[in-house]
């Protein structure tokens, strides 16, 4: 299971995250301490003062002895590979980063938002496979995975099931939760290396506007808001103009309130219409789900996918699901589909992908993301989303 | 993985010739169900992933004929075991659906009834665990079946029904690009030819992301959109059922059998290299007197394409363009059909580029060598193709 954020406990509340820091060169550890940067477990910021480092080979982890290592090779070597404990640990939920993520640029965080039925897990388990199996080498990225014991979590929880089995995954009904910290990777591009931090965001907890999340709309750079083509028939078929998800306005409220509070601008988003299968014979939709992925960056084409993805939620008469195109900015709008078609209802009740899911640029939202956020930096990705 | 066998799925039936439920969805997205019972399969080619078997219905159904039909043709992948996944014939089928959906839509645009020179889509399920398009049945026999035993009386009539069928597919803006032996029929009684297996169709304008080889489809075309790459099979075909000869085998100018052809006269520009110096299905028909099935047919804009419009009009309006053009994606080589307007869905009703005086030689081996029609034997076969209708009684039917 992805971790959950917990309930901030007694006198720890949200504080509004720093700008973020300038890029600094590959390489180059900046010298500690560190308290600038949010920890994407419980959200808080943390303290590390460069020293304090453990190693979780071992059960419980013990803090490794730098003292130890005469060699400052092996000493910052084991600096390096050790887990540094989050300053709002609690004995209830102890938790660590890897060194790694503490010591570039301020992570990158993306929220998928969406209710819990529109796919945001089986999205982030078709792009996290994507991730690891192509990789963005084709627009100068290289990218890692962060933390191999998180992002295995996820995968043998959803990735496996959904790709070596064809199960399709449940809508994500956990209790009580409203957001979900479910990998981080670690992105080497041109100038730098940032962390990138993917969460699953299930509205309907944030829908409470006294939710403790807000921690989450203040970290916050990027959003992938899913558009759901069911959910759109849904509301047609009971009647009257297909509303939006209500996640969408719940999310974008907050985020929009706490970053100019900041001084900063709206935040970048992707608009993504997933299940595009189910429009599949549509001329839009089929002809972006058999393009294939261009590279390097091409700006024009993606504002010709936005404009046709923009276009085609008028022509469905689901011009209110846009409403994070005006709010965000950057923005662009993409056609997905996670698994290339429907499951179907096996002997055993369960369902399941008859030839196994079939992801549709799946990464592409991404790839945007990054441009619009300056991860990628090649010739036009200022122009992205703009 | 799931089970891919071929009784896994729903609607399989325990003994061939039991009724079983058909689900299905419509062009429009509409959910249908039937009770048929399924025929045996046809004969196949034995490397196809593709069966084709008749569904006959419990009772009439309405839905795709106001007549009324009993019977249907089911196009289905057969489902394989194995853990690799070939994904060719599941795209193969998305895009003859893909087709088969967007000539339904362009004749309601037209407010025409669906011509019966095109193989009709009645549904479809791609996420069955054999994938399958639903037809009206086929009209007639394939060409294959009769090839080089066309009789004389009918040669002109197959003629102009395959011309009258591709001036559908050009008003539509698709391009077959498998017109050929098998995927043209004709029915004698009804006078008609008919068109099916839209599988390497393309629509006007849409890149296309691999080349078709075939012996019905000229080099230069193996990319093609342009509608007269069809027009080249066409000619290909009609020797053909004529002569019993496939391209390469013979040569049309020479070939006695072709006197009685219409198209005796048209066949140098018909069969020109480049496609942009063959005649459009359009020309073809004027030139051998025949009406234009569709008076040059006025798509009018649906709600759907206004919606659109005016989607993309907003759209322009709040992220105004900052960056030229981009190359076409994937790349493209040269010579490509005009393109449609909106959404890719419009037809092209360009008139093609006159030919040059010069004729062009018959198929595409360079052994053959080049021929060329002198110029006062054109202008006799002209003549005598505009004399063939007073002498034969033209067949061919409005539709």
């Amino acid at each position: 299971m992805t971790v959950p954020i917990p309930l901030p406990g007694p006198g720890q509340h949200a504080k509004p995250g720093p700008v973020p820091a300038p890029a600094k060169a590959i390489g180059a550890a900046p010298p500690p301490p560190y308290d600038d940067v949010r920890c994407p477990r419980c959200l808080g910021l943390i303290h590390w003062d460069g020293e304090k480092v453990y190693d979780l080979t071992v059960r419980p982890p013990v803090q490794v002895e730098l003292e130890a290592f005469t060699d400052p090779f092996r000493r910052a070597e084991a600096i390096a590979k050790g887990f540094v404990r989050c300053s709002h640990s609690t004995d209830d939920f102890e938790h660590f980063l890897p060194v790694e993520y503490l010591r570039y640029e301020q992570p990158l965080f993306i929220g998928f938002v969406g209710m819990g039925s529109t796919g945001k897990t089986t999205l982030l388990a078709a792009m996290l496979r994507e991730l690891d199996l192509v990789g963005l080498a084709r627009h100068g990225l290289k990218i890692e995975a962060l933390d191999r014991n998180q992002n295995r979590e996820f995968e043998e929880n959803h990735i496996k099931p959904l790709f070596e089995q064809g199960l399709a995954l449940e809508a994500t009904r956990v209790p009580g939760q409203g957001l979900e910290f479910v990998a981080a990777y670690r992105v080497e591009h041109a100038s730098g290396v940032r962390p990138v931090a993917f969460f699953d965001v299930s509205g309907e907890q944030l829908l409470d506007d006294r939710s403790p999340y807000s921690r989450f709309m203040h970290a916050t750079e990027a959003l992938v808001f899913l558009v759901d083509p069911e959910l759109i028939e849904l509301n047609r078929a009971a009647g009257g103009d297909p509303k939006p998800d209500e996640t969408f306005r719940a999310v974008l409220d907050r985020v929009t309130r706490v970053r100019r509070a900041q001084g900063l601008g709206p935040v970048a988003a992707s608009v993504v219409l997933v299940k595009a299968d189910l429009h599949r014979f549509e001329p839009v939709v089929e002809k972006w789900l058999n393009l294939p992925a261009a590279a390097p960056l091409d700006a024009g084409m993606i504002r010709e996918e936005s404009r046709d993805v923009y276009a085609f939620l008028h022509q469905l008469k689901a011009a209110a699901w846009l409403w994070p195109v005006g709010e965000c900015s950057p923005c662009t709008l993409h056609v997905v589909t996670a698994t290339g078609g429907r499951p179907l209802e096996d002997a055993d009740g369960q369902f399941r992908y008859p030839r196994g899911p079939r992801p549709r640029r799946v990464l592409e939202p991404l790839v945007a993301l990054l441009a619009m956020t300056g991860v990628i930096a090649s010739p036009g990705a200022d122009l992205v989303g703009r | 993985m799931a089970d891919l066998s071929p009784d896994a799925g729903p609607g399989a039936a325990k003994t061939a010739g039991e009724p079983v439920p058909l689900v299905f969805a419509t062009s429009t997205r509409e959910s249908v169900e039937l009770t048929v019972h399924f025929d045996p399969d046809e004969p196949w080619p034995p490397d196809s992933s593709f069966r084709l078997r008749q569904a006959r219905l419990t009772g009439p159904w309405t839905g795709a004929d106001p007549r009324g039909t009993t019977q249907l043709l089911q196009k289905r992948i057969a489902s394989r075991t194995g853990r690799r996944v070939d994904w060719t014939p599941y795209d193969t089928l998305d895009r003859e659906i893909a087709v088969g959906v967007q000539l339904l839509r362009n004749c309601a645009a037209a407010q025409r009834p669906y011509p019966a020179e095109l193989a009709r889509l009645v549904g479809y399920d791609v996420d069955a665990v054999e994938p399958f398009a639903l037809y009206l049945p086929y009209r007639g026999e394939p060409v294959s079946a009769f090839a080089g035993r066309l009789m004389m009386r009918d040669q002109r009539a197959f003629e102009v029904g395959l011309f009258r069928a591709l001036r559908y597919l050009e008003a539509f803006g698709v391009t077959h690009r498998a017109i050929g032996p098998e995927t043209v029929r004709w029915d004698p009684v009804a006078g008609r030819a008919q068109i099916v297996d839209f599988s390497r169709a393309a629509l006007a304008g849409r890149a296309l992301a691999s080349a078709h080889r075939s012996p019905w489809l000229h080099n230069s075309d193996a990319t093609s959109c342009d509608p007269r790459a069809d027009v080249w099979s066409a000619g290909a075909l009609v020797y053909y059922a004529i002569s019993g000869r496939q391209p390469g085998d013979g040569d049309p100018s020479a070939d006695p059998v072709m006197e009685s052809s219409a198209l005796r006269g048209l066949s140098p520009r018909i069969l020109a290299d480049r496609a942009e110096l063959r005649p459009s299905a359009a020309e073809v028909l004027a030139a051998l007197n025949e009406p234009e099935p569709w008076p040059v047919p006025q798509f009018d804009p649906t709600e759907e394409d206004e919606l659109f419009e005016r989607g993309a009009e907003d759209f322009d309006r709040v992220f105004p363009p900052r960056h030229p053009p981009s190359p076409p994606w994937p790349p493209q080589p040269p010579a490509q059909a005009p393109g449609s307007a909106n959404n890719g869905a419009r037809p092209n009703q360009q008139p093609s580029t006159p030919p040059p005086a010069a004729a062009a030689p018959w198929g595409r081996q360079a052994r053959r060598g080049r021929r060329l029609w002198p110029f006062g034997f054109i202008a006799f076969a002209l003549s005598c193709a505009a004399l063939i209708p007073a002498v034969v009684p033209s067949r061919s039917r409005e539709p």
